[in-house]
Parts: structure tokens; sequence; C-alpha cells
């Protein structure tokens, strides 16, 4: 499945239109999850990626993404962390103020998509700490 | 330069890099419902050097495009100045935050920058066809003043204050959620923004829709049509009276 995986994302990569591919891809769930980091680490399609990211159908999204914030490439931490502020799941606030320092401007974006209140706090610190 | 009106909370060094950051980060606590310090957006989006049209441009691009972001008394005031702009990627980004405000005041606005003619009275005249429903000649040429002024005269009276519009009708998101397929540019980003919710893949641009896409809307629309009635001002999922932003 990983194969076939692979070869829809690069599909998608080399023509954004095809639609058989994305149904591929969105059904591989976490078998298309290597494919799509590699492309992420080669900072490719990146926008493209980090939107497969977030559309996959994940059994525990949580616990596939989570992995992939620690990442010492930039594009795949990032995409992990779009990806999971999109998901309705307690366990996403905690991740994202945990990568708040690290992550700096995704985290704030992140902290908004996701929409936990509980991230107010920390935004109203670093708009007053923004001038620092 | 203009005095920075909340410069309490922002402190007294920043940079263009930091202000970019307090803007994002102003953003994020709008989408939490918290649009307390709108008034920095404002004062960025609008904080033009009269001597030379780019100076600061990025950060007033940046700040008129987080308009589209924040509800709050002052938007629709900071959006119409965006839109007098001397740079043109500024008002770019403010004829989109009027698009989604959508009042018959915004409407006007839009109508002003066709008026003021040049390139960007074209892309003003595609926003106004978006509003509106229609184009002023009926056809893709370029429209006049005199052309726009007798076809408002003519439709203007279909448009209410108090109502925000879409296509020429009360914004009903029923209908743009039918059309995402058609215009998937521009609708996943608008209606990202009206409702926040995370079936509009607005990364994906202009990419066509595909059936696990179009399956995640229907069934979000589904389980949520009753949260937007026509006409309101719909912000990130929250509803509010279109006189939100005066």
């Amino acid at each position: 499945m990983s194969s076939k995986a692979a070869a829809a994302v690069n599909r998608i990569t080399d023509d954004p239109t095809d639609l058989a591919a994305y149904d591929i891809v969105v059904a591989a769930g976490a078998a298309a999850i290597p494919a799509i980091v590699e492309l992420l680490e080669a900072d490719r399609d990146t926008i493209t990626m980090t939107a497969l990211l977030e559309m996959l159908k994940l059994p525990d999204p949580v616990a596939a993404l989570e992995p992939l914030l620690a990442s010492p490439d930039d594009p795949v931490a990032e995409a992990a962390m779009a990806a999971l502020a999109r998901l309705d799941d307690a366990r996403v606030s905690k991740l994202i103020l945990a990568n708040v320092d690290r992550m700096r401007r995704d985290a704030v974006d992140a902290l908004g998509d996701h929409g936990d209140p509980a991230g107010l706090a920390t935004l109203r610190a670093l708009v007053a700490r923004s001038s620092a | 330069m203009k005095k920075l009106p909340e410069a309490d909370a922002l402190g007294d060094k920043y940079t263009v890099r930091s202000l970019r950051f307090a803007v994002a980060a102003i953003v994020a606590m709008a989408k939490l419902g918290d649009a307390s310090l709108a008034p920095i957006v404002f004062h960025l989006a609008t904080l033009a050097d009269p001597k030379d049209a780019d100076a600061g441009a990025d950060l007033r691009v940046f700040a008129a495009t987080a308009l589209s972001y924040v509800t709050a008394p002052g938007v629709a005031g900071a959006v119409k100045e965006t839109l007098s702009d001397r740079n043109s990627e500024v008002i770019e980004a403010g004829l989109r935050s009027a698009l989604y405000l959508g009042r018959i005041q915004e409407g006007d606005a839009i109508m002003e920058v066709i008026r003021r003619g040049g390139k960007v009275a074209e892309i003003a005249t595609w926003y106004l066809e978006a509003w509106s429903g229609e184009h002023p000649t009926g056809t893709d040429k370029r429209v006049t003043k005199t052309e726009l002024d007798k076809w408002w005269s003519g439709v203007g009276a279909k448009f209410s204050p108090g109502v925000c519009y879409r296509s020429g009708k009360p914004i009903d998101l029923k209908s743009l959620v039918a059309k995402v397929a058609d215009d998937p540019l521009h609708l996943r980003d608008e209606l990202r923004i009206h409702t926040g919710a995370a079936c509009f893949h607005e990364r994906l641009r202009g990419n066509p829709v595909s059936k696990p896409e179009r399956a995640e809307v229907t069934a979000w629309w589904k389980a949520h049509s009753s949260d937007f009635p026509p006409g309101k001002l719909f912000r990130w999922g929250r509803t509010f009276e279109p006189s939100a932003v005066d």
C-alpha cells in the first residue's frame, strides 16, 4: 500500500489536478506519510504536502503526527503543526503550547486555528513580548 | 509616523518582523474570540508614508489581510482606509477584506476604487461582481465611471443597510459551499475565513476539489448549516450583526 500511496503523492506533485491520486492518498492514511515527509524534507511542494497531511484519514491522527513535530526539518515540523491544529482533539493544545518557543510563528497560527481558548493567555503574552 | 495607539501592548521597541509576529498573534486571538488588540492591526494596516507609497507596504499588506479575520468596532473603517492606499498590493488585500465584510458600505468603497481607475480598478471590478452578482457592463470589458454610476443607480436599491451580501444576495454560505468546486481558489479561502472549518483546505488554492474533500465539506455543512443565518457577518465560525465592525 505504501508504494501505491507514494506513487500517488508523486502524481499530485507532478499534476495537482490528478483527482484520482487524492483519493488514493487520503484513503492510504498513515501509509502515505513517509512519501509526504520525504517531499517536505526536500522542501518540495510544501503547501500541497501540508494540505495532504491535513486530509489523511488516520485512526489516531495525534499519535501519527506528533512525532513529526520533532523533525529537524522545518517544513516537516511546520506541516505537522498545521495538520495537528485542524484536529478536534484535546491533546493538541498541549502539543502546540509545548512548541511555542521553538516554532514561534507556526505555533501562533496553530493556536488560532485549533480554537482552544486556553491559548489566549500565551498569545497575549507573545504580543506583549514581540517587541523584545 | 503616527503614534501607535496600543503602544503599551507592544512595548516601545519593535521591528517589522516583530510587528508581523504581533499581527499573527492578534489574528490568532481573534480566531479564539478575543479582538481586544484589533486597533494595533488597524493602525498597521493604515500606517502609510505619504512620501513613499511602497515604504512599509509589505507590513500594510499583511495587516490589511489580517483585517479579514478580525471582528471589532473599527474594522470597516480600517478596511476602507486600505482601499485608499497608494500601493496596489495593499488595496488588493483591502478589497478581499471588503468582500468578506460585504455590506453596502464595502460595496461603495469597492466602487470608489473602480472610479479612480488604473490597473487595480480591474481587480476591484472582479470583487464588485463577486459582491453584487453582476458585472456593471454585463460583459468582461473595462467599466467606465459613467457606466458604473448608471449601473449602480439601477441596482443599488436592491441592497439594504445592515446586511452582508455576496453574489447580489444576503450572503448564504449554502450557495458558496455548493460552488467550491467551481472556484476553489477563492471559495476555499473565503469559506475558511467565514467558518473556520477544517474541511476548507485553503492551502490547496486552485487545485481541483477531490472526492474526499467534497465529502468532508458535505458532511460539515450537513452538521453546521443552521449556524450561519443568511445576511449576517460570519468570522471563523462565529455569527455577528453586520454592524459589529462599524
